[in-house]
């Protein structure tokens, strides 16, 4: 990534004007520290406070304004700057390294975030088609035959969601969905002398079918 | 179209996501030190049980439950198994509701809940 930017401020800078080798001897250095020296010798020399263009330094830095510097030497308001030149670069440096980490956190927290919007949305279309596939209270019902008991009834109409509620006056209801919505529900009459199921019918929750209806 | 292959960042990116999304999920077991699945626990609840063979179908799958009044909550990781008990003269304490529901999303606001009262409690 460094060698990349160094590599594009070089392009930018005087050497290309007259022609130096700075490419060159920037691919060859092949790592940071002295991608950094290399520059630092062909771009600043010795550690004097001068004046010099921030933009004409190398640009290892997002700090650096570009293109600020097309006056000529002379002026000011061309966008040059009394630096130290070797403080620079080391602020340069500390910049680049804070910046980077500043940006991976940034990248990855954005990464994640978008990653778990994704999964959610996995995880609660897999929800709705499996609720897509719950019986129905018509199927319910068709589950149950007359003459069966409480527990046979239980365990014919077990579903992966859903509620059974033996009622006071005798009734079994019971409803394929987890909420108290408005969806029908199946209700089974049971035979309070003979403990079994002696009708079926399909009709809207009602108040009592729940304890907190 | 060598870009496109994911890095290993982009899998441990991935599993952070994931984490991000279950946790509640992972959680809500732990705080009653459930089980990872009480189906087939869940199976064997039936309308008429009383509350001691409740409490003995609850350890021998090593689950626990919170009560509310009347009301008793088994979590495992995807689902809620509620019971409803009710007395009526002389007899001991039945069952007679039961209901299983998956909390996604709900647990987040089950979590949600219990971390605001976790706040308040450290603030008082």
């Amino acid at each position: 990534m460094l060698r990349l930017k160094a590599v594009a401020a070089v392009g930018n800078s005087p050497a290309d004007e007259t022609g130096g080798d700075d490419r060159g001897s920037l691919h060859e250095s092949g790592n940071r520290k002295s991608a950094i020296r290399s520059l630092r010798q062909k771009w600043i020399g010795s550690n004097h406070a001068d004046w010099i263009c921030p933009a004409r330094l190398p640009r290892l830095s997002l700090t650096i304004p570009v293109n600020e510097c097309n006056g000529d030497f002379s002026t000011v308001e061309g966008g040059w700057a009394l630096v130290d030149r070797s403080k620079m670069l080391y602020s340069q440096t500390n910049h680049m390294r804070a910046g980077r980490f500043v940006r991976a956190v940034l990248f990855g927290a954005v990464k994640v975030a978008i990653l778990a919007g994704v999964v959610y949305l996995v995880c609660m279309a897999a929800l709705k088609a499996s609720e897509a596939t719950l019986p129905s209270a018509k199927e319910l019902c068709d589950r149950v035959r007359p003459g069966m008991t409480v527990e046979q009834i239980e365990t014919a109409t077990r579903t992966f969601e859903g509620w059974q509620v033996l009622r006071y006056d005798g009734v079994m209801v019971i409803s394929a969905h987890s909420d108290y919505d408005k969806s029908p529900v199946c209700r089974v009459t049971i035979d309070p002398s003979t403990h079994r199921a002696s009708s079926m019918s399909i009709g809207p929750i009602q108040m009592g079918d729940w304890p907190t209806l | 179209m060598r870009k496109f292959v994911p890095k290993l960042s982009d899998w441990i990116l991935l599993v952070l996501a994931v984490l991000l999304i279950v946790w509640p999920m992972l959680l809500i077991p732990l705080r009653g030190w459930g089980t990872l699945s009480f189906a087939s626990g869940y199976r064997e609840v039936h309308i008429g049980m009383t509350w001691d063979e409740w409490k003995q179908l609850q350890r021998r799958y090593g689950v626990e439950g919170t009560c509310d009044a009347t009301d008793c909550f088994v979590d495992d990781v995807l689902r809620t198994y509620n019971v409803t008990f009710r007395k009526s003269g002389d007899e001991p304490l039945k069952i007679w509701s039961e209901r299983v529901y998956v909390h996604f999303p709900l647990s987040y606001r089950i979590q949600l809940r219990d971390l605001y009262q976790a706040f308040r409690g450290l603030l008082t």
